[in-house]
């Protein structure tokens, strides 16, 4: 019997993506200073410059400078750097933490003894910068010498004049709750400030600049410049914005023609004949795109990759997304298609070469973001959705996408689906069969619910909402083309907001004293302490952001982006100027809810039965030793996860609750903070720096992932509870969530599991819940959960006619189904 | 959710109790009428906290398994009310199986799902154990749901008394009828009893509708894996005009809930069927007309 086996096998379809995926995993990590070199240099050149024009110069003077790199089997062109895994370092965002780094590396480079780390890419870096021309930066990157000189300088220039340094000497002198925010770091109840990368969460307007050429682009801008007259600084500063627009989209031109010579001369070159004429043709296509509209298909991927790319050189990015490539390129392929001039295997080729170009990008920003974000871009393509009229979204080219992400296993794009009542069931298989190649996507949205958020927040009208509907980042919905980027600045420990109000807004860990209230001694007092905590660090968080933003549209000001979203260039406006059609910017709700849901309804059943909230203070303060009958009770208490409206009321309120707050503060732009649902990989640190919490959790253990997940081993009803309570909250108040499943291949085996597991989202989506992603779990889980069973408590293996919680297996038993999965993956 | 129990998401409800005793059966705890202690020795870090905990003297510290697991007297534990060693264990080691619950708890519990059942067409399976001793429970359950829209099915060992069951057949969707073995001497040796009423009940329930019922036959080794075995499953079920079959080769995942229950495994070690020997008998089954998969 195979019930170990993947049922679905990846495999590139082409040598060329086997030549270019094979190569993407053997390469180190590398910083390339050459992009911050130019934009050093012109920025020093500029002083006294039109703030729009000079951040304009600096970009474009940069991309026009970049060197072209093509590689062997690519069949489209662009590079962000020189390497194939190469990171820039935007020291006009930040440039503190690199000259940070270079003291560190230089004092551990005089400590023999430190050990960089093992294995795979590193021990590949190690091996490199042995011979001497590379150095190490930031652990995991490789610089040349020539490059860190290069960096050094740059840093160096930018202090006092990064957005970090310009928003720092505004809100630390003179934003009231300065203080609060210094200490939410300390006591680890703010993620670090993401200042090295603040941008992404948007989609350009890929389908005008597609339709238009960048050309077309540019004539609307001269146009602009040509109608208008200057009547007041406001008009006036139209004319600059105009003009920097102009610079910038011609300076990418020349970027994309700088890549038609260099795929010339090696063409020239080139001794194959076959490869020669690709390149001949490669090199034809950047001469005549992203200037002009494309001619097929062809024509259009390397219009969309330079497109995608000059955005992502512009900014520090993360969550900077495709969109709705399945609608916007769907026109190209088919007329091409139609027409005879392309066949689906040559797509296929094409989508799966552009898996890697996106998986090659890298970002560096300082250790605890790049380890909040577990090194992830955070690229979302989304697929199928409707149309403007409500009808099926996905086309032959959805089915080739994921397609193409079963075939070339990458991280990047991650898959999501638009879902709604019109998708195809053959596209919707085909998905699930990307689901089950165990890869985690794509992860399924909720069209509806978003519709309604969308029309109660920006007031678009149903079909602008259907047909621009996109995913900006893991789980944020965006409209593409629309939207402005910058999300607020980062997570809120939910964990340790129960502390503070648990200990009279004193932080145990550190000692640093928050937010004086009383020492609770009944639920009803923890609850209300509670509540001013997390008002209180919502609103000074939200307010401190506003601060670096006002910052950022004096130092980093997208230009390209601007005259890639709607309405910018009719209005007049940058994105930082309140340009874009929608100005929204989310405030994320993250991972750690629940852990305080259900201490808070452990300590309500507790006081019910007359435990007092004392000795559940005692009995976390001593992280439960000495306690285990009482961490027994409140292991039983009800949780969330189990439809038991018990746990289930408390999360609504806390919910709702959370999301007025977040609302009742504006963003940089006057509109009021969207609350949103988002965890990443926050859950680990979250959890370290928070003691032991009244739901069983010990001091440091990591808190629940996910934001509707319930914690590991607390639900006990099996997964139609879980989604059963996932679903009482009202989802279309939130811009974006997150809920994790765990499944075992077996559970879904043929298309019977496949179609219920159709059926789950569907009711699911019904109820109506928002996002739902699967974790189709492998052998190395499995490992995990035979060594920390209490994580895995609610994990089911079904095997042959016989299901089990794979933590109630015998070890021999266990032993033998992680055998036979490793065997045959 | 699972693909073997029935089309569909659905909720099996396991009753308990079983006139059989297989000695390969994986749900030994569905075998006795009453809730039984559960002792999970993999999460167990053997602190006997719940030894100490028992007032009853079910266990004691010198009563101890080879593994030095805490062994307990399920005569005194079987009739425990108080239940002091399930509080006691940090580890949450303890548990019992199986609870009594009303007809009416029951219903609140799968109303909850019904949005799921409908959307995939799917509801609720009757399992156990051996479902049919509880006729009255299932005949007051399906009266309650039937009009709400719930549909049902069930899986037997086929050991009950066929005028209760009538009526519950005609309002199943599907029925997975259990035949191990022919030989009545031979099933008698592994299962407690012969397989005289089984045949009977099937000829019988075949003759009222043959159409939802799926004839599962489990693959032992020493029992009835052999092709002249099959052949006489297949032959009788020809007879009794069942149109569907399927063959659930033997495995030992059940082993370890012996030991949880503090009970012998006695099915010898290494035991097993290949994938060659399952297709086989697959052939011989469908080669009666009969359509039939391994699971």
């Amino acid at each position: 019997m195979d019930t170990f086996k993947r049922e679905v096998i990846s495999e590139p379809s082409t040598d060329k993506v086997r030549l270019m995926r094979t190569r993407y995993l053997s390469e180190p990590l590398y910083i390339d200073s050459e992009y911050i070199k130019f934009y050093t240099e012109a920025h020093s050149k500029t002083d006294g410059k039109n703030v729009l024009e000079r951040r304009a110069e600096c970009h474009a003077y940069a991309i026009e400078r970049l060197t072209p790199v093509i590689r062997d089997g690519e069949l489209f062109a662009g590079s962000k750097t020189r390497y194939v895994r190469g990171a820039i370092p935007y020291c006009n965002y930040a440039s503190r933490y690199i000259l940070r780094e270079f003291k560190n590396e230089e004092a551990e480079a005089q400590d023999a003894v430190t050990d960089i780390g093992e294995g795979g890419g590193i021990a590949r870096s190690k091996e490199i910068a042995a011979k001497g021309d590379f150095e190490f930066f930031c652990k995991k990157y490789l610089i040349s010498k020539e490059d860190k000189k290069i960096l050094k300088e740059s840093a160096e220039y930018f202090l006092g004049r990064s957005m970090q340094d310009v928003g720092d000497s505004l809100w630390r002198n003179v934003y009231e709750h300065a203080d609060y925010i210094e200490k939410g770091w300390q006591a680890g109840l703010y993620t670090a400030p993401h200042d090295p990368a603040p941008e992404g969460r948007y989609v350009l307007d890929f389908e005008t600049a597609l339709n238009q050429g960048l050309n077309g682009i540019i004539e609307r801008l001269k146009n602009k410049i040509k109608n208008a007259e200057v009547t007041d600084y406001k008009s006036a500063e139209k004319i600059y914005f105009w003009r920097s627009g102009i610079r910038v989209l011609e300076a990418t031109i020349k970027w994309a023609e700088n890549y038609g010579r260099k795929a010339a001369e090696l063409a020239a070159a080139e001794k194959n004949p076959a490869r020669k004429k690709e390149l001949e043709e490669m090199s034809e296509r950047c001469f005549y795109v992203p200037a002009n509209p494309p001619r097929d298909f062809r024509d259009a991927m390397q219009a969309y990759w330079f497109i995608y790319l000059a955005g992502h050189i512009e900014g520090a990015h993360l969550g900077y997304s495709p969109g709705r490539f399945d609608r916007y390129m769907y026109p190209f392929y088919k007329k091409n298609k139609d027409a005879g001039g392309i066949k689906d295997s040559e797509v296929l080729e094409l989508l799966e070469m552009l898996r890697v170009k996106m998986t090659e990008i890298e970002y560096v920003a300082s250790f605890s973001w790049a380890g909040l974000g577990s090194g992830n871009l955070f690229q979302n393509m989304i697929l199928g959705g409707v149309d403007e009229n409500g009808n099926r979204g996905d086309n032959e080219l959805s089915k080739l996408v994921v397609q193409s992400a079963i075939n070339c296993q990458t991280t990047q794009p991650t898959l999501s689906v638009w879902y709604n009542d019109s998708l195809s069931e053959e596209f919707l298989l085909k998905a699930v069969e990307c689901v089950k190649t165990g890869c985690g996507f794509p992860a399924w949205f909720n069209l509806k619910v978003f519709i309604q958020h969308e029309q109660e927040k920006s007031g678009l009208s149903v079909p602008v909402i259907r047909k621009y509907a996109a995913m900006g980042g893991c789980t944020e919905p965006t409209m593409e083309g629309m939207s402005y980027g910058v999300v607020q600045a980062g997570f809120i420990n939910h964990g340790k907001l129960f502390e503070l109000a648990m200990n009279g807004g004193r932080d145990p860990r550190t000692g640093v004293q928050f937010d004086e209230t009383n020492i609770p001694e009944t639920f009803e007092e923890l609850y209300d302490a509670y509540l001013l905590h997390m008002k209180n660090s919502i609103r000074n968080w939200q307010r401190y952001w506003n601060y670096v933003m006002s910052a950022h549209r004096q130092t980093c000001n997208l230009i390209f982006s601007s005259m890639l979203v709607r309405d910018c260039i009719e209005r007049g406006l940058s994105l930082d100027d309140g340009g874009a059609v929608c100005n929204g910017t989310p405030t994320t709700l993250s991972s750690g809810m629940v852990n305080v849901v259900n201490s808070m309804s452990v300590v309500k059943k507790l006081e019910e039965s007359g435990t007092p909230l004392d000795e559940i203070r005692e009995a976390i303060n001593k992280d439960w030793n000495g306690f285990d009958k009482l961490r027994n009770k409140a292991l039983n208490a009800p949780k969330w996860g189990n439809n038991d409206d018990f746990a289930d009321e408390i999360y609504e309120d806390l919910f709702n609750r959370y999301c007025a707050y977040v609302s009742e503060q504006k963003n940089y732009l006057g509109e009021p903070y969207d609350p949103s649902m988002l965890a990443i990989s926050t859950h680990a640190p979250f959890g370290k720096v928070c003691g032991a919490t009244p739901d069983g959790r010990r001091s440091g253990d990591t808190l629940c992932d996910g934001v509707t997940s319930p914690a590991s081993g607390t639900d006990k009803n099996g997964p139609l509870a879980v989604l059963l309570s996932a679903g009482k909250i009202d989802h279309s108040k939130i811009r974006g969530g997150l809920h994790n499943m765990k499944f075992h291949p077996s559970a879904l085996k043929g298309i019977q599991g496949s179609k219920k597991l159709l059926s789950l989202i569907k009711t699911y989506f019904e109820s109506p819940g928002f996002q739902i992603q699967f974790n189709v779990v492998d052998s190395t889980m499995l490992k995990d959960a035979q060594e920390h069973p209490e994580n895995y408590r609610d994990l089911i293996v079904r095997v042959a006619g016989f299901s089990a919680f794979f933590v109630e297996l015998g070890k021999s038993m266990q032993d033998e189904i992680i055998r036979r999965t490793e065997h045959y993956i | 959710m699972s693909v073997q129990d029935g089309p569909g998401i659905r909720t099996t409800v396991f009753l308990k109790g079983c006139p059989l005793k297989c000695k390969w059966c994986s749900n030994p705890e569905g075998q006795q009428s009453y809730p039984e202690l559960m002792h999970v020795n993999t999460l167990c870090k053997k602190n006997y906290e719940c030894v100490a905990a028992c007032p009853y003297g079910s266990s004691s510290r010198n009563l101890i398994d080879e593994d030095s697991y805490p062994v307990f007297n399920n005569d005194i534990c079987k009739s425990c009310e108080t239940r002091e060693c399930i509080e006691s264990c940090p580890e949450q080691a303890l548990r019992f199986t199986g609870r009594n619950i009303t007809v009416d708890d029951l219903l609140k519990r799968v109303l909850a799902n019904i949005r799921f059942y409908k959307n995939s067409g799917g509801g609720v399976t009757f399992s156990g154990g051996e479902p049919f001793l509880q006729t009255e429970f299932i005949k007051n359950f399906i009266e309650k749901a039937l009009p709400l829209g719930i549909s049902f099915g069930a899986e037997t060992c086929g050991v009950f008394e066929i005028e209760k069951v009538k009526e519950i057949y005609s309002k199943l969707e599907f029925l997975y009828y259990d035949l191990k073995c022919m030989d009545g001497e031979i099933h008698k040796i592994h299962t407690g009893s012969t397989n005289r009423i089984i045949l009977d009940n099937l000829k019988k329930l075949a003759g009222i509708n043959p159409d939802i019922i799926i004839v599962s036959v489990p693959v032992v080794p020493g029992v009835n894996a052999g092709e002249t075995q099959i052949d006489r499953i297949a032959s009788f079920c020809k007879e009794c005009g069942i149109k569907e079959m399927r063959l659930l080769p033997y495995h030992s995942f059940g082993r370890d809930k012996y030991s949880f229950l503090g009970r012998e495994y006695k099915m010898d070690d290494g035991v097993s069927v290949s994938e060659e020997e399952t297709e086989r008998f697959v052939s011989i089954v469908t080669g009666h007309g009969i359509s039939c998969k391994a699971e």
